[in-house]
């Protein structure tokens, strides 16, 4: 049953929200054990399931009308840990609903718990968190991919229906590229921020995962559009997709630079998907992203600069511990890199040499917009590593090669599974302009109805 | 599972790495032609707030509460105890 | 010797500068003004700048003939140092709004807006974070001063300036925080904060210059430090490097859109804006010819200049400047009010300068009024009905005068014999008998008129 039957289930009353909500909680409760992708349940969520069943008896259901959201652990959700998967933060009850939890709870979503994640959303495979790493339920003894690791682990396991992730750099399409479930980064400044811990904040997006495209849509017309007062946003109301549209005739891009340093076999699974849009009747075209190669090592400089300032608050004299004294190796790196190259007299040569290479990636994705009209390719360049095998920082870096680029242009790209190798899922990423979520999330769903 | 050495040695050897990596990353941005500097992403739009009566009392008492059970010390009046400063001493 | 500031006050609006908490932070119990935002909670977004502090801001920016930065963006700034009193670890402080004002022959270097931090208390460690957030501006000026008592008078021009805008805090409240760079010739450039009154600054400066000059002679380095200013010892301390963070790390706030100021919007503040009080005094002396002095008191406060020349159009504005400075000061500071919370009007006042100046009553009569006009305000003709000072009639003073006379005759006779100084002597008595009541010219006139009468008479008898 997918997205949008088990809404139909819910709104028809064959299904109610509690019942729902207790048989995730059942699979739950055989399954984190292995999974690890919860770090804590939210005990209220029998009451606000019941009370979404009297809402939906009133015919006041909302969007989501009982269906259970699990949320990473950097979004705030009053009375929950958002530890962010670090001893910093292990004993921080949150204080207050993020904006996207306001809007879930108005239209009828339920809360069930907060998901693993790397620390502070530091890392591409799900094993930096202080509790523990995450599993792959699709890929047993593989990397499940991160941050978002616990989301897209709970996607997969079938333990909600839908969940929140973030993305700063691929950590919602990174995962769901591994675990096989489908994910959505949105345009920079479509979805509110109040209530998201900051990784790098001019690159942050929260953002969904589900088990099928009809499930991200739904979840972004749920949360998506501008939230007075807060400042980065997009003058956006409100947004509704429809995904049902021809891909017929459609401007696709491929990118050489995508598969260039990608494996052969990961670029193979990809291929035979844009074959299948050739044949739905898309046109594909091949476009040039020239600097591509230079976006990993601009992300990682902006991303550090702003994880350091971030951090700043984690002091321990309000909450919590001072971050330097309890965190892990890989958020220590990066408030040590953020600390060093923000210094002013490295300012020139790292800071700024980064944001003008921001500045030329954002002109190439958005001439090549100019002549495509999404662009398709490889999620991650290669294949998850198993769990505990140890990787170089830079190794780890290189599995964002492919997904920092959208964060660094501002632009939307979501990832639909494409295929298997070796029976490790592979993802297809498609990328779209600033406020292209409509195309892409229709090009998604052409290709998972094809699959 | 992760080995938590958690010593100044430790400290030192990740700040150090870091600044290799730095190294690392910076060479490939090096030969790369002179652009703007882009912080923030779309062109959003620059309207202030405005402003006018504040938040509700009650919302802000609830949060008080939130605040003080999560300091780590706090007097009786509602202050959180931090360090005194050095200088003052 | 240099000086040269970096001045803060806070601005009055309702909310904070980043955030929808109330500002009357001194009124209400510790922490209790405070949302997620102000104190730094994990993942709170700051809400965009407050429309009426930025006005604020540049309204000051153009009483003190700054060049308002309109046009470009004005990045929010991160400015990153840890201290108990910033929730953040860093606070936000614009690129600067003006650049290149004046005020009294000190450059003003740039203007910007800021956030306040918490309430710190470096002995106890109590943090408050009810103030965290509220909307500041600081004001950085060249180091044009040359001694302690220059900077106070600058000081205290710089702050009428921002008061005459009616939207910052008032000094006087504590919403003032001073930082000062002093420097000798031949010494390092030292820098004191932890100021937060002029008297502070006044005595900072004073103790410096001396443990500054004092090392000189001695020939030792004065080297280039940052020092804290205790207000209970009056002295100065080293702050311990450890303490202050030289490098602030800058970074554009990724959180917030850059503000714009459009040159039509300046152009309707600068349109709006109050004269700025500097220029006011310099015209107050030119058009009416008034005492520089006088023009200084009265310039002192907006609304004390307001009355001023509400009252100027209708009695002479010299007489008026004179009670102004000597009288009106002189109630006001004694019931501890400010010219802004007098509760009479202009028209009350008005009147009760009008009966001075034409005599009706005498000045000392007319203080006596004043002082109960501060007190209850009223129609002074009232007062004076009902404080029994009503100039006496004609009738009246005639049988005061009579009464006096006989029961000095000594005196009369001093008079006939041709002592005029008699003549003071007796006049003393009739307004002491009349209570202050009697108008002392008219009782010289009447005494005059009777006793030149006695004389007439006398030389028959
Ligand atoms: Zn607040």
């Amino acid at each position: 049953m997918g997205t949008l039957g088990k809404l139909q289930a819910l709104r028809s009353g064959e299904l109610s929200a509690v019942e729902n909500l207790e048989r995730f909680l059942e699979r739950i409760e055989k399954m984190n054990r292995e999974l690890n992708a919860f770090l804590q349940l939210n005990p209220r969520a029998r009451e606000e399931a019941e009370e979404v069943d009297r809402r939906i008896g009133r015919g006041e259901g909302g969007r989501l009308s009982g269906l259970v959201v699990a949320v990473k652990s950097n979004i705030n959700v009053l009375g929950l840990r958002a530890t962010c998967a670090s001893r910093t933060l292990e004993d921080y009850v949150s204080t207050y609903d993020a904006e996207v939890i306001t809007r879930i709870r108005r239209e009828g979503g339920v809360v069930v718990g907060m998901t693993n994640m790397d620390e502070f959303a530091c890392g591409s495979s799900g094993e930096s968190s202080a509790f523990g790493p995450t599993g792959n339920p699709s890929a047993p003894g593989y990397i499940p991919g991160g941050s978002s690791s616990g989301s897209a682990a709970a996607v997969a396991a079938g333990l909600c229906d839908l969940a929140l992730g973030t993305d700063t750099g691929g950590s919602i399409r990174n995962p769901a590229s591994h675990c096989g479930v489908a994910g959505l980064k949105p345009t920079y400044g479509l979805v509110p921020r109040h209530g998201l811990i900051d990784l790098g904040m001019s690159l942050d997006q929260i953002g969904p995962l589900a088990p099928d495209v009809h499930g991200l849509s739904l979840l972004m017309e749920c949360i998506a559009g501008k939230n007075p007062g807060e400042g980065m946003m997009l003058e956006v109301e409100r947004v509704s997709y429809e995904l049902e549209g021809d891909v017929g005739g459609m401007r696709i891009g491929v990118c050489p630079q995508f598969s260039f340093l990608t494996d052969p076999r990961i670029n193979e699974v990809v291929e035979r998907k844009v074959e299948r849009l050739r044949e739905l009747g898309a046109e594909v075209e091949e476009v040039s992203i020239p600097h591509l190669e230079h976006a990993l090592s601009a992300y990682y400089l902006i991303v550090s600069v702003e994880f350091f300032s971030a951090t700043r608050r984690y002091d321990g004299r309000k909450y919590g511990k001072r971050i330097e004294e309890v965190c892990g190796e890989e958020v220590l790196r990066r408030i040590a890199m953020g600390s060093y190259i923000s210094r002013k007299e490295y300012r020139g040569k790292y800071y700024q040499r980064a944001l003008q290479l921001r500045t030329l990636i954002r002109k190439e994705f958005s001439s090549a917009f100019r002549r495509v009209e999404v662009l398709v390719g490889p999620t991650v360049p290669k294949l998850p590593h198993r769990l505990g095998q140890k990787l170089s920082p830079l190794e780890m870096y290189a599995y964002d090669y492919l997904t920092v680029p959208a964060n660094l242009a501002g632009i939307c790209a979501g990832v639909v599974k494409a295929g298997e190798v070796g029976g490790i899922p592979v993802g297809i990423q498609v990328q779209g302009p600033p406020l292209g979520e409509e195309k892409i999330l229709r090009v998604m769903r052409a290709l998972e109805a094809g699959a | 599972m992760r080995v938590r050495a958690r010593g100044e040695d430790w400290r030192r050897e990740v700040e150090r790495g870091a600044e290799e990596i730095l190294q690392a990353l910076s060479r490939s941005l090096e030969a790369l032609p002179a652009e703007e500097e882009t912080y923030y992403l779309p062109e959003f739009p620059r309207a202030l707030r405005e402003d006018g009566k504040p938040s509700s009392e009650g919302e802000r008492a609830a949060f008080r509460k939130r605040l003080l059970s999560l300091a780590p010390s706090r007097d009786e009046e509602g202050n959180l105890r931090s360090e005194a400063a050095g200088w003052a001493r | 010797m240099k000086i040269g500031f970096e001045v803060h006050l806070q601005l009055r609006t309702e909310r904070k500068l980043y955030c929808d908490c109330p500002t009357n932070y001194a009124e209400v119990p510790p922490n209790t003004n405070v949302c997620p935002i102000c104190t730094g909670m994990p993942g709170a977004k700051p809400m965009r700048p407050n429309r009426a502090a930025v006005e604020a801001a540049v309204e000051i920016s153009l009483m003190l003939g700054c060049r308002v930065q309109t046009g470009k963006p004005l990045y929010i700034q991160r400015k990153h140092y840890d201290y108990p009193d910033l929730p953040s670890g860093y606070q936000r402080t614009s690129l600067p709004l003006a650049l290149e004002g004046s005020l009294e022959g000190v450059r003003i270097r740039e203007v910007h807006l800021e956030e306040d931090p918490g309430q710190y208390d470096p002995v106890s460690g109590s943090v408050d974070f009810n103030r965290s957030g509220i909307p500041l501006v600081e004001i950085v000026t060249e180091p044009d001063l040359r001694s302690p008592e220059e900077a106070r008078r600058f000081l205290r021009s710089l702050i009428r300036v921002l008061e005459y805008t009616g939207k910052v805090r008032p000094e006087a409240g504590g919403a003032m925080r001073v930082d000062v760079n002093v420097s000798l010739e031949g010494g390092g450039r030292v820098e004191v904060k932890n100021i937060n009154s002029v008297k502070g600054t006044y005595r900072a400066l004073k103790f410096e210059l001396q443990r500054q000059a004092e090392r000189l002679r001695r020939g030792e380095r004065v080297s280039r430090e940052t020092r804290a200013y205790l207000e209970s010892q009056m002295i100065t301390v080293p702050m311990r490097t450890k303490e202050l963070e030289e490098d602030y790390r800058y970074i554009p706030d990724p959180d917030l859109p850059p503000v714009l100021l459009e040159e039509e919007w300046v152009e309707e503040v600068r349109g709006r804006m109050v004269e700025p009080p500097h220029l006011r005094e310099r015209r107050l002396v030119e058009k009416y010819g008034l005492p520089p002095a006088s023009a200084r008191v009265i310039t002192g406060e907006r609304e004390l200049a307001d009355l001023f020349e509400r009252v100027a159009r209708e009695v002479n504005p010299l007489f008026a400047a004179d009670w102004f400075r000597t009288k009106l000061k002189k109630v006001l500071n004694y019931m501890g009010l400010r010219a802004g919370e007098v509760g009479f009007s202009a028209e009350q006042l008005l009147s009760l300068l009008k009966m001075v100046e034409g005599g009706r009553i005498s000045p000392e009569q007319g203080e006596l009024v004043l002082r109960e006009l501060a007190r209850e305000p009223a129609d002074p003709e009232e007062i004076l009905l009902r404080m029994g000072l009503l100039p006496l009639g004609r009738g009246e003073l005639e049988e005061l005068v009579e009464r006096v006379m006989e029961e000095n005759r000594e005196a009369v006779r001093d008079y006939l014999a041709g002592r005029e100084e008699a003549l003071n002597f007796l006049t003393g008595r009739v307004v002491r008998a009349s209570g202050g009541r009697a108008n002392p010219r008219e009782a010289v006139g009447l005494l005059r008129e009777k006793l030149e009468e006695l004389r007439g008479k006398g030389q028959t008898s």
